[in-house]
């Protein structure tokens, strides 16, 4: 066995043994002795498995804990109470551990086959790419200037090398990629840990968890994570005997879906807990200031609970029964902001409250339609687009009519269109709302581009997700939909001869 | 410190400078806060191009009011999506720690640097 599979089989195995060893320790109900025996086998498993994989401290531990429970089967009278606390304490403590990084000297050593595996440090990975998106950028450039050659042989050469850079680039974004679940390994002791002062059981279910994003992208987002689901478990999930009164499971569910939206990463927290009063958000807002008294009527429901994160709602008194819930709400929004996502948040009648963050995916390959307008070339990602018209065509589908269309110079704050050519395309463009219908000077092609991050400051400024480098050198901006759609116009959807992919 | 004959004179601390490049083209940010210049491609990567003046630079009156840039001084890394724009004929010129940089050179400490950052970042585009 490879020591890093070795490793690998630990960390899942030994996770899987201590959480129902955990189940069984926060329930409710006293232990059987079956339940005892069970117990005891989980612990005894974590400790073999610790010690065949180097890890002597977790080893110990469990050891310590197999013990004590092996004390109190012998003694034949049930677990006490403050026996289950500690046993519960020592238990997380030891999930603690194994969820640490292994120090060099704590791995096994004597199970190696060959040498270690090559390990890349994080800037060499970065610089690695760089270096490829360079030498791309620099083979297009190149190019332009060169034209097409003639010579069938200088053209082979010339596809040969593009190809290579293009695979270059390629193998290196992929081994920037991390799936999302990457990120709740960091996040489960943090969670088991709130739980417990809360006095609250929770389980935590994660949906669409093959979606990979960019690791510096996934690094800045467990900050605003951790806000949420400390949220959902401090204000959300109840505790057991409220549950059981309101009829509810005693362990409440968070769950995260993790959706990928063409160029955004769209992820979910739902709790199942008491949620928050529209109402009541809205009379502190007018009585905080937030809002201008008589305004609150016309807000839709969301609208109202949108409020929670702004300033001056982060500070309200536990008397309001909303105290706490704006400054994690706050503070995540802001985060999710900088990074030039967008937070919103949704409740169902008598249910939970469902937070939902979209972000751009920070480095990815794209497909885009690049488009003209006021002599600027913009990409708009291809799955955000519903259907595409060309105005100066005689026949075909035609789409909305012309005048209820938005004009993207003028959308994006470039002047009124000049006496230069009219809009000759349109497109149907879909965002979180009502999709708009954009008019630009033209389609100018459809590509796979590589998008990178605009980084600070620019990543906050609207509605862009990043910057495309254009396969002729040089660079677009990427128009994210959804930061254009509070200028959205609705439209009817397509009929089904006027779609896109038609 | 970065000289840009006609135009200022920055002084940087030397963990912001990266290198001196030379920029052909400039994309304009529609909706970009006042200071930001637009964006360039330098070696596959978009960099933002920062006005000198963000930092207290001043411009010489003197100064063609339409410069185009020429050449931009890339901050070095963890900094490196930014960069000052500048003429054609700027240079990057040493200073050694007790020399005193000229009375003209604008003094940008990293400290100035991170809050003028932050203050773009604070200001949302129109769009």
């Amino acid at each position: 066995v490879r020591p890093d599979r070795l490793q690998q089989a630990f960390h899942s195995e030994a996770a899987r043994h201590l959480d129902a060893a955990r189940d069984l320790l926060a329930g409710g109900e006293p232990l059987t002795t079956e339940q005892l025996a069970e117990l005891f086998r989980r612990l005894h498993s974590v400790k073999g498995m610790a010690v065949s994989a180097g890890h002597e401290a977790v080893a110990e531990r469990a050891h310590q804990l197999e013990e004590r429970v092996a004390r109190v089967r012998r003694r034949g009278k049930g677990l006490s109470a403050t026996a289950r606390r500690e046993l519960l304490r020592g238990v997380d403590g030891v999930r603690e551990r194994v969820e640490r990084p292994v120090p060099a000297e704590e791995t096994a050593t004597t199970v190696v086959e060959g040498l270690p595996p090559v390990q890349l440090p994080e800037d060499r990975l970065d610089r690695l790419f760089d270096v490829a998106l360079g030498l791309s950028a620099a083979q297009q450039r190149l190019e332009h200037r060169l034209g097409l050659p003639a010579d069938g042989e200088l053209l082979a050469l010339r596809d040969g090398i593009q190809a290579g850079i293009a695979e270059l680039r390629r193998e290196i974004l992929e081994l920037r990629l991390l799936p999302v679940r990457s990120l709740l390994p960091l996040l489960e002791g943090a969670v088991r840990r709130w739980s417990q002062e809360c006095g609250v059981r929770v389980q935590v279910s994660v949906r669409g968890d093959g979606v990979r994003a960019d690791r510096r992208m996934l690094e800045r987002l467990i900050d605003p994570l951790g806000h949420l689901l400390r949220n959902a478990l401090v204000h959300g999930i109840e505790p057991p005997a409220e549950r059981r009164r309101a009829g509810k499971p005693e362990a409440g569910t968070i769950r995260l879906t993790i959706r990928r939206e063409h160029d955004r990463l769209m992820l979910r927290v739902t709790d199942d807990g008491r949620g928050v009063d529209p109402r009541e958000v809205l009379h502190r807002a007018v009585e905080r200031g937030v809002i201008a008294a008589g305004s609150e009527a016309s807000l839709p429901r969301d609208a109202a609970l949108d409020l929670l994160t702004r300033d001056g709602m982060s500070r309200l008194s536990a008397a309001d029964g909303l105290a706490g819930r704006g400054v994690g709400l706050g503070a995540a929004r802001g985060e999710i902001e900088r990074l030039g996502g967008t937070l919103r948040l949704h409740q169902r009648t008598d249910s939970g409250l469902t937070v939902e963050i979209r972000l751009p995916l920070g480095l990815a390959v794209l497909d885009v339609f690049l488009v003209e307008t006021r002599g600027q070339t913009f990409a708009i990602p291809v799955g955000a687009v519903r259907e595409v018209h060309g105005l100066d065509q005689p026949e075909g589908p035609r789409g909305p009519p012309p005048e209820r269309s938005l004009d993207l110079g003028e959308a994006l704050g470039l002047g009124p269109p000049g006496p230069g050519p009219p809009p000759r395309a349109l497109l149907v463009v879909e965002g979180a709302g009502p999709a708009a219908v954009l008019a630009t000077e033209r389609v100018r092609a459809r590509a796979e581009v590589v998008v990178r991050p605009l980084g600070s400051p620019l990543e906050a400024v609207a509605p862009w997700s990043g910057a495309a480098l254009l396969p002729w050198g040089g660079l677009a901006l990427v128009l994210d939909p959804l930061r254009l759609a509070p200028r959205a116009r609705a439209v009817e959807p397509a009929t089904s001869s006027a779609r896109m992919e038609e | 410190v970065l000289e840009d004959p006609g135009r200022h004179q920055l002084a940087l601390p030397v963990e912001l400078v990266g290198r001196l490049e030379a920029i052909t083209e400039v994309l304009p940010v529609p909706g970009a806060p006042g200071g930001i210049v637009g964006l360039a491609e330098l070696r596959g990567r978009p960099v933002t191009l920062l006005d000198p003046m963000v930092c207290g630079a001043r411009k010489d009156p003197s100064a063609p009011a339409s410069a185009t840039p020429r050449s931009a001084l890339q901050l070095a890394p963890p900094r490196e999506h930014l960069a000052f724009v500048a003429g054609p004929d700027a240079r990057i010129r040493p200073l050694p720690p007790e020399a005193e940089p000229d009375p003209d050179a604008v003094r940008v400490d990293a400290g100035t640097f991170e809050r003028a950052i932050a203050e773009l970042g604070g200001v949302r585009g129109r769009v």
